[in-house]
């Protein structure tokens, strides 16, 4: 099994600690989400993936063997980076089709054909330049390189953000197809949660610099629950499992529930239980602070 | 009234079903304030003319009344209301259905009252 | 295996970097004629014999070694200008982070034959002298080596770097126009007239003796210097 794992990675930037201690392994095959707040750290965490950014500490391994300076492991990795073209930034003066092209030099799977498919299907004028695209198009670019790349490790930060609703569809669709073509591994963070829920066979969440959870998307949705009804009996019903969110209105209280191996919720006590959706679960499990 | 909003039914709806609920259960007393529809608006992020949609069902239904310049209260006799209404409602929403799928499936409606008779079905020790 | 990646590795190299700096050459050409068009219009003694001959040659021939005297600048700014673009660029692409700095020295190998070529053809031309070309040559690896820690400042500080580098062309550019219009100038035309010609080769030779370990030197530190850098770059694009 092919792999690519994190192992105590950390780093900081002056006295700012960016990810603490993270561990992570990522398995051949398989499309994860990476969803967290602004800030978390998971455009940080990319980058130290694909050694794009070095780590303060810790290493990143595939198949064993540290990524760093290590041409092997690299050929098997691609972090589409988010496009911000600044106006005396590295991409200020490129064209579309000139990042496209030093893209391909560097990817030794390269898919020109596929490519060529996608920047017409996007509809992308390769002679125009980055700085004059709007930001779906700069996601479009982005898209073209992770899906042309070919490379078996694939990150893409961010990749739907600007894109319209069916152009997002549109890159789902596609994504699926490549992974059931290819078995390629997909790691896409995003912060439109629900409408990608259904694409994520995991979810990585990452909350103030560490990993809160990795888990089987279904699974995690499965064993949360929103449930609400008086508010003593809520309380009694809860009592002693993980719960997220509390709200109330006079004496009417609803709190979400993540069960844990083994426990269940009390049935037919005049509550009510609710099934969640991803998006729920991230609510209740990062924005507790702020809502 | 802190359940989540799904996509299965109109917004509106599900707003005044949880008043009902509320009140089934004695969350809401009667001669009680409701939340405002500004209230219920901001606690599920919609539009605060659903919410108004939501609770006029109500008002139309005589199980909420508006005091002027105060609010929205539940009505005397609001519970004994609710109850009728879905009483009455009990058959087409559930019956019905119930008696739908056990004929797709072969149980005729005799085997049906012999299941909420007993509670559980025959053979369920194989499921 | 191994070999293929050893290929892999130098053949993007070549492909990126000398798609990053092609036609730049062209571009040098076109302000370096633009300059001297500039000088031979403004000189006095220029204008003089332009007017008296008709001839764009002498215009040319007049302002022979200033026109090379701006080859100089080229391998100190070319990699300022396009280098850090390139690294960030290659490193996101998956690039080793000592294969870009080679691809880097790629870079200013090709700056400094292109420049050779066109500064030796315009030579030849203008039917110049030679003598001063291992002097040349000595000058443009030490404008290649300031030119790299140019790029170590804009790579290391960013913004503060970038604004440093504008700050030390221009600086280094008013100095150059300045000594080569003083080397023009009645003034200082004999006591310059010594690097230039070749009347006293022998001081021509120690100093040309002197320059090319100073400047080998300093490439070296640089490059070493840029490795480090480069080791602990955070892409940014």
């Amino acid at each position: 099994m092919e792999t690519l794992v994190c192992s105590n990675i950390a780093k900081k930037y002056g006295e700012k600690e960016v990810l603490k201690d993270v561990n992570l392994t990522l398995e051949k095959g398989k499309i994860y989400g990476l969803i967290g707040r602004n800030g978390a750290g998971k455009t940080t965490l990319l980058s130290i993936l694909s050694a794009q950014n070095p780590a303060s500490t810790g290493e990143v391994l595939w198949n064993g063997e540290p990524v760093w300076e290590n041409q092997r492991a690299l050929n098997h990795i691609c972090f589409s980076r988010e496009l911000t073209p600044q106006p005396n930034g590295s991409t200020a003066g490129m064209k579309v089709r000139d990042y496209l092209r030093a893209a391909s030099f560097y990817y030794p799977g390269w898919d020109a054909q596929m490519a060529k498919e996608l920047l017409e299907k996007f509809e992308l004028d390769p002679k125009k330049k980055l700085v004059k695209l709007s930001k779906g198009m700069l996601s479009m670019v982005t898209i073209i390189v992770a899906m042309a790349s070919k490379a078996d490790f694939t990150f893409l930060d961010e990749p739907v953000a600007g894109l319209d609703v069916v152009m997002r569809e549109y890159f789902y669709r596609r994504l699926i197809e490549e992974y059931t073509q290819t078995n390629r591994t997909f790691v896409i963070s995003t912060h439109i949660i629900e409408e990608a829920a259904e694409v994520f066979e995991e979810v990585i969440i990452v909350k103030h610099g560490e990993i809160l959870l990795k888990e089987n998307t279904a699974e995690l949705v499965g064993r949360t629950f929103r449930v609400s009804g008086l508010a003593e009996t809520v309380d009694e019903a809860v009592k002693g499992l993980e719960t997220h969110l509390p709200e109330q209105i006079g004496r009417s209280k609803g709190v979400t529930v993540c069960l844990r191996e083994g426990e269940t919720l009390p049935g037919d006590s005049g509550l009510t239980v609710q099934p969640v959706n991803l998006q729920n679960v991230f609510v209740a499990l990062c924005g507790e602070e702020q809502l | 009234m802190n359940e989540i909003l799904t996509q299965e039914k109109s917004i509106y709806l599900q707003i005044s079903e949880m008043i009902e609920n509320d009140i089934l259960r004695g969350i809401l007393l009667e001669e009680e304030r409701v939340p405002s529809t500004n209230e219920l608006a901001k606690l599920y992020a919609i539009n605060p003319a659903t919410a108004a949609k939501g609770v006029n069902i109500l008002v139309e239904q005589g199980i909420l009344y508006k005091k002027r310049g105060i609010g929205m209260f539940v009505a005397e006799g609001a519970k004994e209301m609710i109850l009728k209404s879905r009483r009455s409602a009990f058959y087409d929403s559930f019956i019905r259905k119930l008696l739908e799928e056990a004929a797709s499936i072969g149980l005729g409606k005799e085997e049906v009252i012999a299941m909420i008779r007993e509670g559980e079905p025959k053979g369920s020790d194989e499921v | 295996m191994k070999k293929s990646l050893w290929i892999q590795s130098v053949r993007r190299n070549v492909y990126y970097w000398s798609r990053a700096v092609e036609g730049i050459i062209l571009v040098f050409i076109c302000i370096d004629l633009c300059y001297a068009a500039l000088f031979g219009m403004t000189g006095r003694e220029t204008s003089e014999s332009i007017r008296q001959t008709g001839a764009l040659w002498v215009m040319l021939e007049n302002a022979r070694d200033y026109m090379i005297g701006m080859g100089l600048m080229m391998p100190l700014v070319i990699p300022a200008s396009y280098g850090k673009n390139g690294i960030g660029l290659t490193i996101s692409f998956g690039g080793k982070r000592s294969e870009t700095v080679w691809g880097v020295q790629f870079m200013h190998l090709l700056v400094i034959v292109q420049v050779t070529l066109y500064v030796a053809l315009l030579n030849l031309l203008l039917e110049g002298s030679w003598i001063w070309f291992p002097l040349y040559f000595a000058g443009m690896l030490i404008s290649a080596a300031l030119g790299q820690f140019l790029l170590c400042a804009q790579l290391r500080f960013n913004t503060k770097g970038v604004v440093f580098t504008v700050l030390a062309i221009t600086v280094f550019a008013i100095t150059a126009i300045f000594f080569l219009v003083a080397g023009w100038s009645e003034t200082w035309g004999g006591t310059l007239g010594i690097f230039w010609l070749d009347e006293p080769g022998g001081l021509l030779k120690l100093l040309t003796a002197a320059l090319y370990p100073v400047g080998a030197v300093l490439y070296a530190v640089s490059v070493v210097l840029l490795i480090g850098i480069v080791k602990k770059y955070e892409v940014r694009i």
